[in-house]
């Protein structure tokens, strides 16, 4: 070719390039064996059309070769190119050619013929992948390797098809993390794509402690997530799945990769979990804005949560280190109770030192009312604490006060003490005493209520009801089972609600 | 010939009485509870114990069945309830005594209180060890080493109430007690108060402990499960420990007799298929 004549030939030769079946149009016009044969009912119309196929061949020979699940011959004039395999499933084939006619027949004339990577390879090589990546493309690819898989009856490839709509569940969620509108379109996407129950109620989970996280401090959002999570979330109302110590200790840490991990028994118990630490922080809520008793929060915890004795009894316990602060300004009926509940609480000690810190506040205070005081303070310190040497100390002082006083010298006859030469001694077991009188603690009376003797005795360490044919009887007794004990009979009618009190009486001491 | 004539005869009439009282056992249930939880206790008293009667001859075991017995007997003990307080009869044995002596007392009471009920709230202990055993050795101070056994289910209860100077000691025999949660745990220092129902059998001084005794006539005794029949007796409201705290009691003698729930109160239909059954 002459200079002259060079752009000329540049022209042709690019329209010759542009106009000639290039291999990458070919790939790109190419169908699917499967697509093929569904349109077989268009094959006589599309006879001599020029025709780019794929596909896993079953049979080749020498110049015949069959596709899986296709009955066409495809014939070649020339001999066909030797198809290398490194295994069973290596079998895929590109072919290009047309449709002929032999008589009434069909068949497809081969014009070329060249290997293609299998199915495995394929799938690979179109994971989809780097930060660009879509969830669509491997939806594209689970939808390919499926068509494919159930086409040849693939197993194998059927698998990597629930791969990739794993991969695309995942990636879709990762994309939509912290975004409870898009989470709660994974979870739709997670049913459509039949990635499993499992997975489903992951993503929904996720996006059930987004909703958490939301409505912390909202009252009313808080109870419709309780009673959604009660309702819809299986499990959550059932005792029996309150998780062990450790799996509730991890799952607090890190709520979603340990709910994503576990197992379904676990599962159960971590909606128990989430059920009742919602139940618990709006128990708390309303106590706090309330004003409600951590002993009243407590019970509510145990009726609520049974399962939640550390939570309840942590409340108990902050209620009694308050009660402890303020032991000494309490009433009697509050000392009481607060000293049962310290017994129950196994905080002995601390139950004694509320009693002598109480006491201790209220001596000085009676020790200068005189014989009426030492009274009073000989009944507390027996009914408290037991102490009868400190009650006969408190008495025989009270004595010298007032010398021969009838009412100290009862009680102190009643602790065993008689005046002999002006002194008082103790009365030894065997010696005869005159039949004993009752020695009522000042401020306890026939006739007066059973709410004025609470208020005044506190509550009793034993009571004893019964009813009888109009009546209805309580005998409630104060003081230590092996010390001195008063019985208080109160008596009301079946329907009244306030009784009185009808007799009292001494007991003997059980020790 | 005639004997068998007879006890055909006998048989069928039988027969016949059951399956007309089998007809009726849902009315009578129905009604006898509607008055027990209502207060009517002669009432439901005796529904409830023609129910019961009747189940016993089907040979009824079931939970149902069951329930309807325990209820013929809580409300047969509100039925026939003592008349006084035990401290009020206690007052009156002591100045009985004092005056006409053991046999003045021994005929008023069972007069006036032998065989009648007490529905009673208090805190039971397995018997002590009998002190006529102890008798037999010379040095009390030495290890006493007994065969002696209290029976399943035997107690005793202080009665906090002296007479004169003498204490009360209730004596009795409860065998659902050996199934209740911590019963004869010595070691509990804050023992549960039991509410249970029994008939007197006798009341009398015990010269060898200077005590008195009340004896509850044998395996009369039973725990008790309603709270409905506790309100209309007086036990509700309870000052101490609230209306919570008596039904955790009554749940958990429930579930020492064997009554998990309470079919006829969850579930009136049931009385209805009790009757279908009793016909069959």
């Amino acid at each position: 070719m002459t200079r002259r004549h060079q752009p000329l030939g540049i022209v042709v030769l690019a329209i010759a390039i542009g106009l000639a079946p290039s291999g990458l149009e070919s790939v790109s016009a190419a169908i699917s064996i499967e697509e093929f044969v569904k349109a077989k009912k268009k094959w006589p119309s599309q006879v001599g059309l020029r025709q780019v196929i794929e596909g896993r061949y079953a049979v080749t020979g020498r110049t015949l070769l069959k596709f899986h699940h296709c009955q066409l011959e495809f014939r070649s004039t020339q001999p066909l190119p030797k198809l290398t395999r490194r295994n069973s499933k290596d079998v895929n084939v590109q072919v290009i050619g047309r449709l002929k006619r032999d008589g009434r027949k069909l068949y497809f004339q081969i014009e070329r013929v060249s290997k293609q990577d299998d199915d495995q390879k394929l799938y690979q090589r179109r994971r989809p992948t780097g930060p660009r990546a879509k969830p669509a493309d491997w939806f594209a690819l689970a939808d390919w390797a499926s068509g494919q898989g159930s086409f040849y009856k693939d197993d194998l490839l059927k698998e990597k098809a629930t791969q990739a709509n794993r991969a695309g569940v995942s990636l879709a969620r990762r994309q939509a993390e912290g975004d409870l509108k898009a989470l709660r379109q994974v979870a739709r996407l997670v049913v459509t794509r039949g990635v499993g129950l499992a997975e489903q109620q992951a993503v929904e989970h996720q996006a059930l402690r987004l909703e958490l996280k939301a409505a912390r401090g909202k009252t009313p959002l808080q109870e419709a997530l309780r009673g959604r999570i009660g309702k819809g979330w299986p499990g959550s109302v059932e005792t029996k799945n309150a998780p062990a110590g450790p799996l509730a200790d991890r799952y607090r840490a890190d709520p979603v990769a340990v709910y994503d991990l576990a197992s379904g028994p676990d599962r159960l118990r971590l909606h128990r979990l989430l059920y009742t630490d919602l139940v618990i922080e709006l128990i708390t809520r309303r106590a706090l804005a309330e004003g409600t008793s951590g002993y009243t929060v407590a019970e509510v915890i145990r009726g609520a949560v049974p399962e939640a004795t550390a939570e309840a009894a942590r409340w108990d316990r902050m209620a009694l280190d308050r009660d402890l602060k303020r032991s000494a300004a309490m009433g009697r009926a509050e000392l009481d109770r607060l000293v049962a509940r310290l017994k129950t609480a196994r905080r002995v000690r601390e139950a004694q030192s509320a009693v002598d810190g109480w006491l201790e506040s209220r001596r000085e205070k009676l020790l200068s009312e005189g014989v009426a005081g030492r009274l009073r303070w000989a009944d507390l310190v027996l009914s408290l604490k037991s102490d009868r040497r400190g009650a006969v100390v408190a008495l025989i002082e009270a004595d010298r006060l007032k010398p021969d006083d009838p009412e100290v010298a009862e009680r102190l006859d009643q602790l065993g003490y008689s005046k002999k030469d002006g002194k008082w001694v103790r009365v030894s077991a065997g010696t005869q005493r005159p039949p004993r009188r009752v020695v009522v603690p000042t401020g306890v009376r026939v006739g007066m209520s059973g709410k004025q003797l609470l208020a005044e005795m506190g509550v009793p360490r034993r009571i004893t009801r019964s009813a009888t044919r109009q009546s209805f009887s309580e005998i409630w007794v104060y003081g230590e089972p092996g010390g001195s004990r008063i019985a208080v009979q109160l008596i009301r009618s079946r329907d009244a609600d306030n009784s009185l009190v009808r007799a009292i009486s001494q007991l003997r001491s059980r020790r | 010939m005639l004997l068998l004539v007879v006890v055909t005869g006998w048989w069928s009439v039988r027969q016949f009485q059951l399956s007309s009282d089998a007809s009726q056992l849902g009315d009578l249930t129905r009604s006898g509870i509607e008055s027990l939880e209502s207060g009517d206790f002669t009432t439901a008293a005796r529904d409830l114990g023609r129910a019961a009667d009747v189940l016993d001859r089907l040979g009824r075991g079931d939970p149902a069945a069951d329930l309807i017995r325990q209820r013929s007997r809580e409300a047969g003990a509100a039925d026939g309830l003592i008349a006084e307080s035990l401290a009020e009869i206690l007052a009156n044995a002591d100045q009985v005594h004092q005056s006409g002596g053991e046999a003045a007392w021994k005929r008023e009471f069972d007069r006036d209180h032998r065989g009648r009920w007490i529905v009673m709230q208090s805190i039971l202990e397995p018997p002590s060890e009998p002190v006529d055993d102890l008798d037999d050795f010379d040095d009390l101070n030495e290890p006493v080493d007994g065969d002696w056994e209290a029976e399943p289910g035997e107690f005793e209860a202080e009665y906090p109430f002296a007479v004169g100077d003498r204490p009360v000691r209730m004596i009795g025999r409860l065998p659902a007690l050996a199934r209740l949660a911590g019963w004869g745990d010595a070691g509990m220092e804050d023992p549960r108060p039991v509410i249970f129902a029994a008939q007197l059998e006798t009341c009398h001084l015990d010269p060898a402990t200077d005590t008195w005794r009340i004896e509850l006539t044998r395996d009369t005794a039973f725990l008790w499960t309603d709270i409905g029949s506790m309100r209309h007796l007086g036990f509700l409201p309870d000052a101490i420990l609230g209306e919570e705290g008596i039904a955790d009691i009554l749940d958990r003698q429930a579930t020492a007799v064997g009554l998990e729930v309470d079919p006829v109160a969850a579930d009136v239909s049931r009385v209805g298929s009790i009757e279908t059954e009793a016909t069959r």
